[in-house]
């Protein structure tokens, strides 16, 4: 639509203003007047009326119908009067019918009795209203000419107003050539006071406006020197590119100015970012972050990017401007640091920022959580697979664990921290960790065929001073106690313990090296000849003091300080050796998970067997057998050694791990019942019914029973007449140096 | 028939010359004209209006035939008053008389001029029959030609000191 001019409008108003005045006032004025005149008017017929009603009734009074007539006749000669009647006491006294008037007024007046006042009749009277209808039709006629004189009065004030206005016209005319840059000349204006002040003002303001553009092309300037800078349509297709922007990205302006904004994108940023930019941009407010951007020939550059929605003055968009700042070096610079302070399987912040996170806090709290043989795991299925695992693990601890109040880390090997800090307090930390410990002995390892379960064990510490040692401590105690999570305390007990354990690996790491790492072996009678029919072979320490110290002071040190599987080997060598001299005996060495899935003892068996050919005597005796079940490989293992000739005997059944179907895959030879049922099997009807139930499955399997702890002719007497098949204990011999049996054989035979 | 055209003849030779129109007139309009006295309660007594109609030997027969009139028109009332018209000769008027209005055929005999001052002296209204016999100072008077008229004596209204309801002065003309 054509916008009207200011004349036009002024104009208008005024036609509008005056037209709407004057009708006012012509219809106040008609209306006031009309009432007034039609009032005066009727006041005038009741004047008449009145004037004649008293005549009229007095001469009705007197019976002077004549006067009556007389004065009737006489006011109907009035000019005005157009009608008139009387009527008294409902007689016609006089009537004098309507002129023909087209206009005129009825009033009728009442006529009393002189005397009693009474209405006795009345008089109706028409009155003309020519007079009222002639004033009407001339004032009418009057503001007509006034309307129509004030039209000429409009036409000449639109001329006026134009004429005034004219100054203003060029004035816009001027401004809106203008251009910057230009000149502009305001001298072939009319100079009116108020057009001289708009003039002045539009000269100031263009000053301002030079100086702040000015002061702007500086901004502009060092914008585009020192930032990275881009504008874009309201579509995001490039309208504006500095020269950085051209040299960092690589393109050249006519390259990027028509392309789409997204044609430095770098595929590593995520949707949900541009998601978040074009959100806080279509909500015109203004986005800050940090982009990954691509150059022309394929890499990367970091800014850190200020988007600005600039909108025109109805608050529509009408581009954006984006400032940027080259932060590849800082990013890359934090990369490294990150890398520093982040375990590159898991991802999770490492050693180093856990130090720096607990110097952070006044008291705080942390738990060192190991898993369970996961050297084992590394050990048995490879590197890829431990990682793997570690993976898994962290991945799911990250969704358990609160990144706020509680953060976890990667340590060594197989072991995990988990750091809260003030804001949490103890009961609430150790509950967290509890739950730690669930959900990863509820976790389920898969990787390519395989499935397996992990399980943890945890040391808290609520130290500030040797955090970490502190839960590393109480992690090895809570393992060495067999419990779940342990809390470090600061007492004595901890620390001899760990003294101890000091001293203990001393102690072992000597006697290996004094050759003080002797193997014992235990008889295993025949249960119904009482007749030794085969030896186990255990490990013992000969103490400084020449004492024989049992395994189990020195086996879990010796799994600690990577003595254990020397020692396994000892045991294998001097049993091997001892057994190849003395024929017909069968011998029975125990082998842990441990030994099991290392593959260096094991060829070392092998070796062994191979190198005495004695095989068919040897028994493998497989103990702490839970969790053997999650390596397949070990029933090929099995396999392999029984095909060599090599039997397998499952220590301790009945009481731990009993995986029947598994056990059955390892296609075993004997189950020695573990002692734990034996020892008071003679009274305790418990282990009556545990005891005959594994007879009954060995016997239907065709598997000999071992029973271990016989320690009293009782007990021996009872497992006898059970049927178990073969007895071993104190009560029917004790562990003797092996050496022992090579003499003892030789004395008997 | 004779004796009947007869009586008329005696009686147009010795009767006055009153027109029976003009006396049936004012026998019509002059009782109402006394009830316009807005003084009339001063002089009514036992709320009777009484109309004394003064005559002489010769006017008895108008006298009688205006109360006929009277009497037959009003019927004894006026208004809200009790109204009687009394035949009065005017020899045997009394000073005394109380009449609330008097009427005079003719005034110029003397004996009515007593009758005249005593309705002047006692604001009572004196009607006769003639206007021209206002020169007694007689108060109205009733004249018909084209059409009836009736006029009140100008230079005496003053010394009855009757008031009259304004607007019969509009239709009363003075004379």
């Amino acid at each position: 639509m054509k916008k009207i001019s200011l004349t036009l409008k002024i104009t208008i108003a005024f036609i509008l203003v005056s037209m709407t005045t004057l009708t006012f006032i012509y219809f106040v004025f008609y209306n006031l007047f009309e009432e007034r005149m039609l009032k005066s008017e009727k006041e005038k017929a009741v004047l008449i009326a009145q004037t004649i009603e008293p005549m009229i009734g007095m001469s009705y009074y007197l019976g002077l119908r004549d006067e009556i007539e007389l004065v009737s006749k006489h006011t109907v000669e009035n000019k005005n009067i157009t009608s008139l009647r009387i009527v008294i006491n409902e007689e016609d006294i006089f009537y004098s019918p309507s002129k023909q008037e087209k206009e005129h007024l009825d009033i009728s007046y009442s006529i009393k009795d002189p005397i009693t006042r009474l209405n006795i009749g009345d008089i109706t009277l028409g009155f003309k209203l020519e007079n009222f209808n002639n004033a009407f039709e001339e004032i009418k006629s009057k503001i007509m000419n006034y309307l129509f004189l004030l039209s000429f009065v409009f036409i000449i004030f639109a001329f006026i107003t134009r004429y005034l206005l004219s100054p203003l016209a060029k004035i816009a005319s001027k401004v809106k050539s203008y251009h910057p840059g230009s000149r502009l000349d305001f001298s072939s204006i009319r100079v009116e006071r108020e057009t001289s002040a708009i003039t002045d003002a539009f000269k100031k303001m263009l000053g301002n406006m030079r100086k702040h553009t000015t002061l702007l092309e500086r901004y502009k300037y060092a914008l585009d020197e020192s930032a990275i800078v881009s504008k874009t349509d309201p579509i995001g297709v490039i309208t504006y590119a500095n020269d950085e922007f051209c040299r960092i990205s690589c393109y050249t302006r006519e390259e990027l100015i028509g392309s789409p904004h997204n044609i430095v994108r770098h595929p590593d940023m995520s949707t949900a970012v541009f998601a978040d930019l074009w959100k806080t941009l279509h909500e015109k407010k203004v986005w800050k972050g940090v982009v990954k951007n691509r150059k022309k020939d394929g890499t990367a550059y970091y800014a850190k990017a200020v988007i600005v929605p600039i909108y025109n003055e109805n608050g529509e968009t009408v581009e954006y401007i984006s400032i940027r700042h080259d932060i590849t070096q800082i990013v890359k610079q934090q990369e490294q640091i990150t890398r520093q302070v982040t375990e590159r399987v898991t991802g999770l912040p490492n050693r180093v920022k856990l130090e720096e996170d607990i110097k952070s806090f006044k008291t705080p709290k942390f738990a060192l959580i190991n898993l369970n043989n996961f050297h084992i795991i590394k050990e048995y299925f490879g590197y890829d697979i431990g990682n793997h695992t570690l993976k898994e693990t962290a991945k799911m601890l990250k969704k358990h664990v609160d990144g706020n109040e509680i953060k976890l880390y990667k340590l060594s090997l197989g072991e995990f921290g988990v750091l809260a800090g003030d804001n949490v307090d103890s009961t609430e930390f150790q509950n967290v960790c509890s739950s730690i410990l669930q959900r990863i002995d509820d976790f389920t390892v898969h990787s390519n065929d395989d499935s397996f379960n992990i399980n943890a064990t945890a040391g808290i510490t609520y130290s500030k001073v040797n955090t970490i040692t502190n839960a590393s401590l109480a992690l090895r105690q809570a393992k060495d106690m067999r419990k779940e999570l342990l809390v470090y305390e600061e007492t004595d007990n901890l620390i001899k313990y760990y003294e101890n354990n000091i001293q203990w690996t001393k102690r072992l790491k000597s006697a290996f090296a004094e050759d003080r790492i002797v193997v014992y072996v235990q008889a295993i009678v025949d249960a119904k000849t009482l007749q030794t029919d085969k030896y186990e072979c255990l490990v013992r320490m000969i103490g400084e003091d020449g004492s024989i110290i049992s395994p189990f002071h020195f086996l879990d040190i010796a799994k600690k300080s990577k003595l254990y599987h020397t020692l396994t080997k000892k045991v294998i060598s001097s049993a091997f050796d001892v057994f190849s001299k003395i024929p017909d005996t069968i011998f029975s060495i125990n082998f842990s998970l441990e030994d099991l899935i290392h593959t260096e003892t094991m060829d070392f068996l092998k070796d062994k067997i191979r190198e005495y050919d004695i095989a068919s005597r040897f028994v493998m005796e497989i103990v702490e057998s839970e969790g053997i079940d999650g390596y397949s490989e070990i029933v090929s293992l099995m396999a392999e050694l029984k095909s060599l000739g090599c039997r397998v005997s499952i220590d301790d059944f009945g009481t731990g791990y009993s995986n029947f179907a598994y056990l059955m895959q390892l296609n075993v030879d004997y189950i020695k019942i573990d002692g734990s049922l034996i020892k008071e099997i003679d009274h305790d009807i418990n282990s009556q019914i545990i005891s005959k139930t594994i007879l009954d499955f060995a016997k239907q399997l065709g598997l000999k029973t071992v029973a271990e702890f016989i320690h009293n002719e009782s007990v021996m007497r009872y497992t006898q007449e059970m049927g178990i098949d073969y007895l071993q204990g104190f009560h029917l011999g004790e562990p003797m140096p092996i050496e022992n049996l090579i003499s003892q054989k030789i004395l008997l035979n | 028939m004779k004796i009947l055209a007869l009586l008329l003849v005696y009686m147009s030779l010795f009767s006055l010359d009153y027109d029976n129109l003009l006396i049936r007139a004012q026998a019509s309009i002059f009782p109402k004209i006394i009830l316009l006295d807005k003084n009339i309660n001063s002089n009514v007594i036992d709320s009777t209006i009484s109309l004394a109609v003064i005559y002489n030997k010769r006017e008895f027969k108008e006298a009688q035939i205006l109360k006929d009139f009277i009497d037959s028109k009003y019927r004894g009332v006026l208004g809200e008053y009790k109204f009687q018209v009394n035949l009065i000769n005017v020899e045997n008027f009394s000073d005394a008389d109380s009449s609330t209005a008097y009427y005079l055929f003719d005034s110029s005999d003397s004996n009515k001029k007593r009758v005249i001052s005593h309705a002047l002296n006692h604001r009572r209204i004196c009607f006769s029959y003639n206007y021209k016999d206002f020169d007694d100072n007689t108060l109205i008077s009733l004249f018909l030609k084209e059409k009836t008229y009736i006029y009140i004596n100008k230079s005496v209204i003053n010394d009855y000191n009757i008031k009259f309801v304004p607007i019969f002065y509009n239709i009363a003309k003075a004379k």
